[in-house]
């Protein structure tokens, strides 16, 4: 082996993993009754986590086992920006598990298992093991989507959740192997090297790349990979939904910017249309068929759909061809893609955490049993609102300032186009989030129903998830109107992107 | 001299007089709600109170106060500046907004008293005032963007107010969406303005480019359209003019204050901000000019057969804003914004006045009213002031800055000055005729009945009476005072705003042209004097269009004597003999059809849904937008291929990575 | 036997599970195709290691290092990983698809509709 395997450098991976394990273990070992303390001690193992890599990797920049993991400032952003997310779901998630999964150390357990396969998505630097770290996550999530075992539409998008899923993990890796088989390495550096080497692409590396994005579009729920999403986030725990439509996209987004940015950058001119297309796709059609929905997990499905294909705008803009015709990477889109990510799943898990408490009141998932919402609990809809509104993209919250930088960054790169589409696609988007509003403000609590004298008096918001949401609800104002911060973090992270690392280790690639 | 923090209190006052009621007194004190009232009268008085001095500070600094540009968030290579913008057209945009407001709240404190949401309204105008003031004080393109959004958003819950009442419901959501069509292109134009160049997205950034020549004609003239697109949204120009007669569904002070004096008026003022770069292309010039005059005559149009007196007053307003539009298209800054000035007076006055009619007949339809002379002689009074006023008539306030703007058109060596001019003038005669049909169908007469009879009718017709006709009750008086001391100052500016501010010539208290030198002080705008004399800094006085405007509009006024007073003429006949026209106005040129059923139901519908038959289309809210629901049939269709089956999503998945394939192939 | 030739064995036994995948309706028959899919995966990695001279091998001087012999193993370790990870996915898979028939009694995909559109 080569000197250099600091294996030290990956103690915060070691604490997830051993945090996942405790877990697990003390659900067996402690009594029923006191099962409610397992998500705080996750959520101190993340915390801990979180610390140590923060000070432990603050400046460093260093790789391990040649290149296989690496520790950047990219690295490190994505690790606390998906730890503390996985927490805040896991909080999120604590008055939901209590009431409807009689599993909460599984839940919790994999909950971080899930939490490590997306930090090691976005540290990794070779395929091989970018897609065993999106395996680990893919796994836990099909266990986490079927944890109601009673409930049959829990299963039933499970089981199309685990079979569309290592389908496309077998089309995803016959593309890592023929990638593999023509460039001779899956080293993202390695690749652009053969890249910049040989302008014209072997129809075999073209064919493998295709399949590659073909399975890293189907985790994003990408169109036309994307039908599986909506059924899945139906049935599954609520929680569990906002994790999907969050926590794996960012990861799987973690992934593809590094490897779009990393490996296929030399190559832009060749892939830019194709993921231009698949964007526009997926903006028009996300959006559009949210429309029609009456479930607001549905609905709230293809509403994330429709921001993947936000995000793929950022990504076909990832690189420029200057005067001279080389190809330079463009860090407004890697900072606006990280950044909307973060709009985006702050608004998100604030929307879904309110469908998740509407849910344990009224049992349904129902738009038309949001009406009248505003007169039973004006907090839970004035949150919704805010998010709706933040996702839509109205100016004041974090959704305007992620959505126009993003867009700005398309439109440099020559996609105005696209920008433009994607307007009109969150003009389309706000149509149908009024819709709930409306619903929520507008429409009276439906008269004869005769729960709904008892609903109000005891339509009362869990502790945890009140705090949970205010948390959420300042975040959402904060980034809308003071977003500085997060961008200079986001910066600093597309700048180890945009920088080639020089580490002893690069021998042959 | 204000400073810049002084500056930003302009906005502050009203801010923390919405934060305060929505956070303290609806909530807790909601019994002492009047208090509401008080303290959006005492905010908007200080902001009114500043916006003066910041008017007399910007007239000693010459036209332009130059304030810092701050980050408002610095991305890497795009920094997002902010800001105080103080010039003269800011301030005279304060003045108007402070002070419409100011007498709008006063007027509110009688009109919305009993109702039960009475904090909630003042929280909302507070809310209002506050975007529309920090909308004019932007100096940041985004900036100006957001404040934009704000106001459309305030709008949006203004008029959706009695939000239980299906129509206002309706109405507030076509609204927000109809704007929302021209602000995307307002949008994707601050993406342009943005790719020619980063710094421009600070307006005197912006301004400077535009005069060192660094932004090319075409570049201007998409950048211009985008941003008028975005005008014509919230100013209800053609051809999204559809929602501004639905959003009388509002209280009538909201229409009052949001939908004739200051946020519909936002487009024009946004067009003035970009002055500089519209004038850069003769196109974005022309389209501007053009678009309002065919609007001036085409809402005066619909107007003339209106029987709800304040769609009537929406339609003036629609065409009175086509009227700055065309000024300020053909080069008539100082013209657009002097009428605009003097509007937002009178039409504020004219909203009032019909609020303080429905306060005593319980109902908007003219046809139910009827010598209200007697009971109500100062509200009679001031209508006439503002209707005299809005027809042009010597030597109302009106009559000058309308005066003014033909007189500019028919200076313009161009086709387009004379076909505007000619659109004006029959959109005068209209708008006389309008205006006067309403006082006389108003005022004079025996009155018909008021809202008990238009009950009684109803029933007899079998239509269901709503929740806004069943309460309201027939009270023959004149309205409480804090409802009539607005309308008299109204009336008051409505009869000295027009010379006082602009005379033609000097007469002691103001100087000659002191309006026109004003807004065209400021050097970042009109660099040389040439510039600022082309926009109308120093008009002259045109006895000949003067005479012809004046004989246009007492024509107007005749006619409808003869019609509504005289009965020379029936108007039954009238219609009866040019049916065809009466009902194509009567129905809005068809325009809520065109969007609602030919393009939605016919070309989305039949053309493309009925062909895939097999799926059920989902039952449309009865209170959607229609003409966003082409989009939930087209969605249907997509949705047809999602049946659930896992197959078929591997399938397409399938599909989709060979077509993935060729599309690389193709490209690489 | 080239290297043409495997990968056309690799590339037909792909297309035989994705045919198995997107026809059949028996969960338990799809999850086997999709390991056939992964086992086309399998072979041509394994071929590509084995006909392929990784970049890091050809420069000249040759310089054989450990690295460089490690990568040129890429394909047998690819294999390596995705038999474990299909493993685990059938596993998984088949635990699921026992919860399904125990719920509705059928191992028919065809059947799991109750959501859709």
């Amino acid at each position: 082996m080569s000197a250099n395997v600091n294996v030290n450098l990956l103690t915060p991976e070691f604490i997830l993993a051993g945090m996942g394990l405790l877990v697990l273990s003390l659900d067996l070992v402690l009594p029923k009754a006191r099962r409610g303390i397992l998500p705080w001690i996750g959520v101190a193992g993340l915390i801990a986590a979180v610390a140590t890599a923060l000070i432990y990797r603050w400046d460093r920049v260093e790789e391990l086992y040649g290149g296989v993991f690496i520790a950047d400032r990219y690295s490190l952003f994505f690790f606390a920006f998906l730890v503390i997310l996985g927490g805040a779901v896991m909080i999120a998630s604590v008055d939901y598990v209590k009431q409807h999964i009689k599993f909460p150390g599984e839940y919790y357990g994999i909950l971080i298992f899930s939490i490590l396969g997306m930090v090691l998505m976005a540290s990794a630097g070779e395929l091989l093991t970018a897609y065993i770290a999106m395996e680990l996550l893919s796994f836990s999530l099909y266990v986490l989507v079927a944890l109601r075992k009673y409930d049959s539409k829990s299963n039933e998008s499970a089981a199309k959740y685990i079979l569309l899923g290592a389908f496309s993990s077998a089309i995803m890796l016959y593309g890592i192997s023929m990638v593999w088989g023509v460039t001779g390495t899956t080293f993202y550096d390695g690749i652009a090297a053969h890249l910049t080497a040989n302008p014209d692409l072997d129809i075999g590396l073209i064919v493998g790349l295709s399949l590659i994005v073909a399975g890293l579009g189907f985790k994003v729920a990408a169109v036309p990979f994307h039908m599986w999403a909506p059924d899945v986030y139906e049935g599954a725990p609520t929680p569990v939904t906002a994790y999907l439509a969050i926590g794996s996209k960012a990861a799987a987004f973690a992934l593809i910017l590094r490897l779009f940015s990393e490996g296929l950058l030399p190559a832009i001119e060749d892939w830019r249309v194709l993921i231009a297309t698949l964007a526009a796709a997926t903006m028009v059609l996300g959006n559009l068929v949210a429309i029609r929905q009456e479930n607001i997990k549905r609905m709230l499905a293809y509403s994330s759909i429709g921001q993947v294909g936000y995000l793929l705008l950022g990504v076909a803009s990832l690189g420029v061809v200057d005067a001279g015709g080389a190809v330079v990477f463009s860090e407004r889109a890697s900072t606006g893609i990280m950044v909307h990510l973060v709009g985006y799943a702050v608004a998100n898990l604030a929307a879904f955490l309110v469908v998740a408490v509407v849910y344990s009141r009224t049992g349904s998932d129902q738009i038309s049993d949001y009406r009248g919402l505003a007169k039973k609990s004006p907090y839970l809809s004035l949150v919704l609102s805010v998010a709706l509104f933040s996702l839509a993209g109205l100016p004041f919250f974090a959704g305007f300032v992620t959505k126009f930088y993003l867009f700005t960054a398309g439109a440099e790169a020559g996609f105005l186009w696209l920008s433009g589409l994607a307007m009109v696609a969150s003009l389309v988007s706000l149509y149908y989030y009024l819709r709930v509003i409306q619903r929520a403000y507008v429409d009276q609590p439906s008269e004869g129903d005769e729960e709904t004298a008892v609903e109000r008096s005891t339509f009362f918001v869990p502790l945890t998830s009140w705090l949970m949401l205010g948390v959420l609800f300042v975040g959402m104002i904060l980034i809308g109107v003071w977003p500085t911060e997060l961008a200079a973090a986001a910066d600093s992270a597309s700048d180890a992107l945009g920088t080639v690392r020089d580490v002893s280790t690069a021998l042959v690639r | 001299m204000i400073n810049e923090a002084g500056s930003w209190l302009i906005i502050g006052f009203p801010l923390a007089s919405f934060v305060i009621i929505g956070a303290v007194i609806r909530p807790f004190f909601n019994r002492y709600a009047i208090v509401a009232g008080y303290l959006t009268i005492l905010a908007v008085a200080i902001s009114l109170g500043l916006s003066i001095f910041a008017f007399i500070s910007v007239a000693d600094a010459g036209g332009n106060i130059p304030f810092e540009s701050r980050e408002w968030l610095s991305f890497p290579g795009l920094v997002i500046p902010f800001g105080i913008m103080m010039d003269s057209l800011t301030v005279l945009m304060l003045i108007t907004v402070a002070g419409v407001s100011l007498l709008v709240q006063v007027y509110g404190l009688g009109y919305m008293k009993g109702d039960k949401g009475y904090a909630k309204y003042f929280a909302f105008m507070s809310l209002f005032t506050a975007s529309m003031l920090g909308l004019v004080l932007s100096r940041g393109v985004i900036q100006l963007y957001a404040f934009w959004e704000l106001v459309g958003l305030s709008s949006y819950l203004l008029i959706g107010f009695w939000y239980t009442r299906p129509a206002a419901a309706a109405a507030a959501k076509k609204a927000f969406l109809m704007t929302r069509l021209g602000d995307f292109a307002f949008l994707l134009a601050i993406l342009y303005i943005f790719t020619l160049g980063d710094d421009l997205l600070d307006i005197p950034h912006l301004y400077e480019a535009a005069q060192i020549g660094a932004i090319g004609a075409t570049a201007a003239t998409w950048a211009a359209l985008g941003i008028f697109a975005g005008a014509v949204g919230k100013s209800a120009q053609f051809p999204l003019n559809t929602w501004l007669p639905d959003a009388m569904e509002g209280p009538t002070p909201v229409s009052a204050l949001v939908h004739s004096a200051t946020m519909v008026a936002a487009g024009v003022f946004l067009v003035g901000r970009f002055f500089p770069l519209f004038e850069l292309s003769n196109e974005a010039m022309n389209t501007v000019a053009l678009v309002g005059g065919f609007t001036a005559v085409f809402a005066a149009s619909m107007g003339l057969v209106a029987n709800d007196i304040k769609r009537v007053f929406a339609f003036s307003t629609i065409s009175q804003l086509g009227y700055m539009f065309f000024a300020i298209g053909i080069g008539a800054y100082v013209a657009a914004f002097f009428h605009l000035f003097v509007h937002a007076w009178f039409k504020t006055l004219l909203f009032m006045s019909a609020g303080s009619v429905n306060h005593a007949s319980g109902t908007f339809d003219m046809r139910y009213m009827g010598g209200l002379r007697k009971v109500m002689p100062f509200t009679y009074a001031t209508t006439v002031i503002g209707g005299l006023s809005l027809a042009g008539i010597f030597p109302f306030a009106g009559f000058w800055s309308k005066d003014e703007i033909f007189a500019h058109a028919a200076e313009v060596d161009s086709p387009v000055g004379w076909i505007v001019l000619i659109l004006g003038l029959t959109a005068a005669f209209m708008t006389a005729f309008y205006m006067f049909r309403v006082i006389f169908m108003t005022y004079h007469g025996k009155f018909r009945g008021g809202v008990d009879k238009e009950n009684e009718d109803l029933r007899a017709a079998g239509e269901e009476i709503d929740e806004a006709h069943a309460t309201a009750r027939v009270h023959l008086a004149e309205s409480p005072w804090t409802m009539v001391m607005p309308l008299l100052i109204l009336a008051v500016a409505a009869v000295l705003a027009g010379y006082l501010t602009n005379p033609t010539a000097g007469y002691g208290i103001v100087d000659q042209h002191s309006f026109g030198e004003f807004m065209t002080e400021n050097h970042q705008v009109f660099e040389t004097h040439e510039a600022a004399v082309h926009a109308g800094a120093e008009p002259k006085f045109n006895y000949g269009i003067a005479f012809l405007s004046t004989l246009v509009a007492l024509s107007g006024i005749a006619l409808a004597y003869a019609m509504y007073q005289a009965k020379l003429i029936s108007p039954a006949n009238l219609t009866a003999r040019f049916k065809p026209v009466h009902r194509i106005l009567i129905n809005k040129y068809y325009m809520d059809e065109l969007y609602e059923d030919i393009i939605v139901r016919n070309i989305f519908y039949n053309r493309f849904a009925k062909r895939l038959a097999s799926f059920d289309i989902t039952i449309l809210d009865g209170v959607n937008v229609q003409l966003a629901s082409w989009t939930r049939r087209f969605s249907g269709v997509l949705g047809f291929i999602q049946d659930g089956q896992l197959q078929t999503y591997g399938a397409v998945a399938s599909a989709g990575a060979v077509v993935a394939i060729v599309i690389f192939l193709f490209w690489a | 036997m080239t290297l043409e030739n495997v990968l056309l064995v690799s590339s037909v036994l792909f297309a035989i599970g994705l045919y198995g995948a997107l026809a059949k309706s028996n969960a338990i028959m799809i999850l086997m195709s999709i390991e056939i899919m992964f086992n086309a995966v399998n072979i041509a990695a394994i071929a590509f290691s084995r006909f392929t001279v990784p970049a890091g091998l050809t420069d000249t001087p040759i310089t054989v290092t450990q690295q460089a012999v490690q990568r040129a193993l890429t394909g047998q370790m690819l294999s390596v990983f995705v038999i474990t990870a299909a493993a685990a996915e059938v596993a998984l898979g088949l635990a699921l698809v026992i919860v399904v028939y125990r719920q509705r009694g059928t191992v028919d995909v065809t059947d799991l509709t109750e959501m859709s559109g």
